[in-house]
């Protein structure tokens, strides 16, 4: 107990906020990481916050993770979209947005926004756009239409 | 009441791991006849030595387990990428925002003695619950879209309850089974039309402990 208490008055010195939570990441190879974001929002404000901010720490938690086997010389896979996600990504490039995606490939709306999502991540991506210019500069899209 | 447990507390609730794996082992192995390993009446595979994090129905007086749910992340190892990826040719999708379910499964035990009517309803309901509670446990953790591979019986059954998915791939027969995977959205528009058809309204995530495995456990906490 009085470790406990110690552990926490330290981390409390170093800036640690005193409400926070942890995101498990589950890399491709089975390796683990967490990562944690504390604050010091009040237990109100903190709540709200959470329910804000979780998809952006699930997905900042695996974009560090990525980064720091990068770094420690672990090189990432060749990127491989499935057809279906090139697709999408290339009506994308050509302007249509993700409605008209799902018309013209005969897919629901929430289909096609799944595809973009994994190949966003895929591609370490933060938008479409972002994802459409990584794409094309790893020559995976066609030339225009 | 739908209870989430992380496999790291493993150690807190061995019992009720012990009575999901054997709940596994009977509807997996017994009732639908896969080809899956059951060791000491116990269905455990690799993947639930990759975290995952589980659901469970337990009823909320007799704490007795009424159905299960595994949930695995899509970035790490899962059973469509590592055990299925037949059903996506050209690639599994793969994101922190997208989770993957398997094994689902109502504890036979809780039908069996009832008639087929009074069964199928059961069945459906514990099945919505845990499809309730699958939606909340997901937007808690910012999960957009959960993916699972299932059969044909399973599909029938989401039909029946109403429950929207989408098809990725085609459908393969795999054995004697027609095997799916499907695509469920993780929105307020999927939780208030399962709400709507289990009549869960309210949440049917538990913020409490967990109630204790028999009436003579209880008993006993009283004294």
């Amino acid at each position: 107990m009085g470790r406990l208490k110690t552990f926490f008055g330290e981390a409390g010195e170093f800036g640690i906020g005193s409400r926070g939570l942890t995101v498990p990441v589950h890399g491709r190879l089975g390796d683990r990481a967490l990562f944690s974001v504390t604050s010091d929002l009040s237990a109100c404000d903190w709540a709200s916050a959470k329910l804000l901010y979780m998809r952006d720490f699930q997905v900042l938690a695996t974009h560090i993770h990525d980064r720091v086997l990068g770094i420690e010389g672990h090189a990432s896979e060749p990127v491989s979209l499935s057809p279906r996600e090139l697709e999408c990504l290339q009506w994308i490039a050509e302007g249509k947005t993700a409605w008209e995606c799902a018309v013209i490939l005969g897919l629901s709306q929430h289909t096609v926004r799944c595809y973009l999502e994994s190949a966003r991540h895929k591609l370490h991506a933060t938008s479409n756009t972002h994802a459409v210019s990584i794409a094309h500069r790893a020559g995976l899209l066609f030339d225009p239409l | 009441m739908i209870f989430t447990i992380e496999s790291a507390d493993q150690d807190k609730y061995p019992e009720l791991f012990d009575e999901m794996f054997r709940m596994r082992a009977e509807v997996f192995s017994g009732r639908l006849g896969w080809n899956v390993k059951v060791e000491n009446g116990r269905e455990i595979d690799r993947f639930d030595s990759e975290d995952p994090l589980y659901l469970l129905s337990l009823d909320e007086r007799s704490g007795q387990l009424r159905g299960a749910v595994r949930l695995l992340a899509t970035t790490g190892p899962n059973m469509l990428r590592d055990v299925f990826s037949v059903l996506m040719p050209g690639g599994t999708v793969e994101s922190p925002l997208i989770w993957e379910s398997s094994r689902f499964a109502v504890n036979p035990q809780i039908f069996e003695a009832r008639d087929r009517a009074e069964a199928n309803h059961l069945v459906n309901r514990i099945t919505v619950e845990l499809l309730c509670g699958m939606v909340e446990a997901a937007q808690r953790a910012g999960i957009e879209h959960i993916v699972s591979v299932f059969d044909a019986r399973m599909a029938r059954i989401f039909r029946s309850i109403d429950c929207r998915f989408e098809q990725l791939g085609t459908p393969v027969r795999i054995g004697k089974v027609m095997t799916y995977v499907g695509l469920f959205d993780m929105s307020d528009v999927m939780r208030s039309q399962l709400g709507a058809v289990g009549d869960f309204r309210s949440s049917v995530l538990a913020d409490g402990a967990i109630p204790p495995a028999s009436a003579t456990a209880l008993v006993a906490n009283v004294e």
